[in-house]
This record gives C-alpha cells, sequence and structure tokens, in this order.
C-alpha cells in the first residue's frame, strides 16, 4: 500500500491509500497536501490514516459519523473522491490535534504571517464562520499558516498547519483547478508560501464575529480575563494543559490587545489585520 | 449536599476570578465564586447559607436563602455544582 507522510501541527501523519484507483488519489492528496509533505522539524509521530474509494461503501456518512473523533476516524472510505478529501482532512486534524493535547495549546483558529518580522496573526471562530475565506484574501498578502487550528508553543511560537481548505462555493475556486474542488491546496488559491525556516510567533488575535447587519467593522478591544473567557470555546483540549490559565493569560498578555471584530465582509477587516502584522501603531 | 464539580483550574487578578471546568471557562460573581469554594468538599445547604452570610454579609434586600437558593440552580444548571436531594 502506497503511503504519504504529511505534516502539521507538530505531527507526522502517515496516509495509506487503499481501494479503487489509488493513484488518483494519491495524486489528489498529494496536491491537497503539497504545504505539508516536507517536516519543519521536531514533529512527534502521529497515527496511521487509511484512506480509500470503494464504490461498494454504503454511501455517505452520517453526518455524525463523519465528526466522530479517535480510532474510528482513522480508516476513512467514500464512494466519492470529492466527498472523501474533506473527510480525509478532517480526519488529519483531529488526530493531530488529539496527538497534541496537553502539550500544545490549541485555538481554533486562521493565521497568517508577515515573512519579515515572523509576526503571526489569528483570528479566531468557531467552524463555517469566516476562517477560511479569511485566510484566502490574507494569505494572497501575508504568508498562509493556517485555516483551522492555531498552535502555540509555550514560549509563543506557532507551529503551522498549511493544510488544503475546504471551499464549499463554487465562486471559490479559481479557474484551472482540479476535480477535487471541495479541496483546494493553498497553491490553488495562490496563497504566499510561508518560509522554511525561523521560528514564527504570536503577535496578535481577535476573536471575528460575522454579522451582516453591520455596515463598518466594529472593533472591541478585550481585557485579557474577558479575553480568556470568549477565546475558552475556541479552543482544543485547554483543560489538558498544565497550568492552563495562567498559560492562556501569560499568552494573551505578550500580544497586541486581543480584540473582537464583528465584521460583514471579509475585504472590510482586512486592513485591520494588515494594519498588526505591518506593525502601524 | 452541594459540592462543586472538579474544578480544573482558577485564575484570579485584580479581584477578578476565573474558573475552568473540564468544558467551559467561567467568571462568576462574587457570590457563586464564594459557593464554588465553599462547596469545593461538599457542603449543607443550610451550612452553605450561614458560610456565605459570613463571608460577603447578608443580602441588602432580599432573602439570603432565596438568593443562595437561586445561584445554586443556575450553578448547577450549567454543570458546575451537584446538588443530591432538595438544596434547601
Amino acid at each position: 500500500m502506497e503511503t504519504i507522510e504529511v505534516f502539521g501541527l507538530g505531527v507526522r501523519t502517515t496516509i495509506g491509500i487503499t481501494g479503487e484507483d489509488p493513484g488518483t488519489l494519491a495524486d489528489a492528496v498529494r496536491h491537497a497536501w503539497t504545504r505539508c509533505l516536507e517536516p519543519r522539524g521536531g514533529e512527534r509521530d502521529g497515527p496511521a490514516i487509511v484512506v480509500g474509494i470503494d464504490s461498494s461503501a454504503a454511501g455517505p456518512p452520517e453526518p455524525a459519523a463523519a465528526g466522530r473523533t479517535g480510532r474510528d476516524s482513522r480508516q476513512v472510505v467514500d464512494t466519492d473522491i470529492a466527498r472523501l478529501m474533506p473527510r480525509l482532512t478532517q480526519a488529519v486534524t483531529t488526530a493531530s490535534i488529539t496527538e497534541q493535547s496537553g502539550s500544545l495549546l490549541m485555538i481554533h483558529a486562521g493565521a497568517v504571517t508577515n515573512p519579515e518580522t515572523r509576526a503571526t496573526f489569528a483570528y479566531a471562530a468557531p467552524g463555517g464562520t469566516g476562517k477560511t475565506t479569511l485566510s484566502t484574501l490574507l494569505g494572497r498578502q501575508w504568508c498562509y499558516v493556517t485555516d483551522e487550528t492555531v498552535a502555540v508553543t509555550d514560549d509563543g511560537g506557532v507551529i503551522a498547519y498549511e493544510k488544503p481548505l475546504s471551499t464549499r462555493m463554487a465562486a471559490d475556486v479559481p479557474k484551472g483547478a482540479p476535480r477535487f474542488k471541495s479541496e483546494l491546496s493553498p497553491d490553488d488559491l495562490r496563497l504566499r508560501i510561508l518560509p522554511r525556516e525561523g521560528r514564527i510567533h504570536l503577535a496578535g488575535l481577535a476573536l471575528i464575529v460575522r454579522d451582516d447587519h453591520v455596515r463598518q467593522p466594529v472593533v472591541e478591544e478585550l481585557d485579557t480575563l474577558t479575553a480568556m473567557v470568549c477565546l475558552a470555546p475556541e479552543t482544543s483540549s485547554l483543560s489538558r494543559l498544565p497550568t492552563p490559565l495562567t498559560r492562556l493569560a501569560d499568552l494573551l498578555d505578550s500580544i497586541a490587545p486581543v480584540v473582537r471584530i464583528t465584521y460583514a465582509e471579509a475585504a472590510d477587516i482586512e486592513p485591520i489585520i494588515s494594519a498588526v502584522l505591518r506593525g502601524d501603531s | 449536599m452541594i459540592r462543586t464539580t472538579a474544578v480544573v483550574d482558577r485564575y484570579e487578578r485584580d479581584g477578578r476570578v476565573l474558573l475552568l471546568f473540564p468544558n467551559q471557562l467561567i467568571e462568576p460573581g462574587p457570590v457563586a465564586a464564594a459557593i464554588a469554594d465553599l462547596a469545593a468538599d461538599g457542603i449543607e445547604f443550610d451550612d452553605l447559607v450561614l458560610a456565605l452570610v459570613a463571608r460577603l454579609g447578608a443580602p441588602g434586600e432580599g432573602s439570603a436563602r432565596e438568593l443562595v437558593r437561586t445561584c445554586v440552580e443556575e450553578l448547577a444548571a450549567h454543570g458546575m455544582l451537584t446538588v443530591e436531594g432538595d438544596p434547601g
């Protein structure tokens, strides 16, 4: 069985390719995960995930099964490659987060980096509320770090997770993208490449809230304790870290004030985040 | 018997307190924070009311028992306290 190693969130995950037309599936996986095929160093060994197309599989999974975590998600089979690819991404993400639980502070957030200063800005939000759209927009000017989970070490370093971006709207799919269009490589979207060398660090953090009714983005500065309470639902396994609240407070104290940005369109928020990345006062 | 669900971590700054439970982080008000503290090892309702009045003083208006009962019910509804029997 052909295997492909992917590296993200400081974890090495081995993907075993099986089922029908494994060559096509392997190509699709390599294409979508192109930014994750080389280690950045220091990765810990994660699980193996076996993935395959099986046209006799009993239809798509139930929603609950698709979101299942743990060992059940380490075998991913579907009848359709377009449906399989996001499920694989979900399985790799879940397995990597589980692997780093108790070690890294993990926030459900997208992030981009200024390649000159290595300053990284993260924007936290629940799934399906704008992280990918914002990553697609900001990633053309700044380096793409992730659209899913920002992992922070105890000294404020950020571990990249340059995963494929799940794009559900046909309008977001660029011309010439492969037919596995639900899962796009950062290359497909022409997102800037994060330099391989050097440490990146968290410099700013926003909680983003989409609201179609606001005309201009509303920016509220949050004190550290309020930010902690607002941010906690967007963390993974916070309670498994040693002294989790001290660690979170120390991190937030070390960066620019956390802000909550309520916005209608991603384009409205871009100047606010870019100003922080440029170091504008 | 009223007992605080295991608090994973506690953080205090400038007179404000945060309590981390396994699945949520809250900033309780002074009464709720005191209840969580006093019920850490389990406490009967009547003893809790007495301990709270001793710690925070009697409420400016209304009954201390009613105030504590409401607060206990709210904390229990959020999974932060377990209550065995009638809370009071």
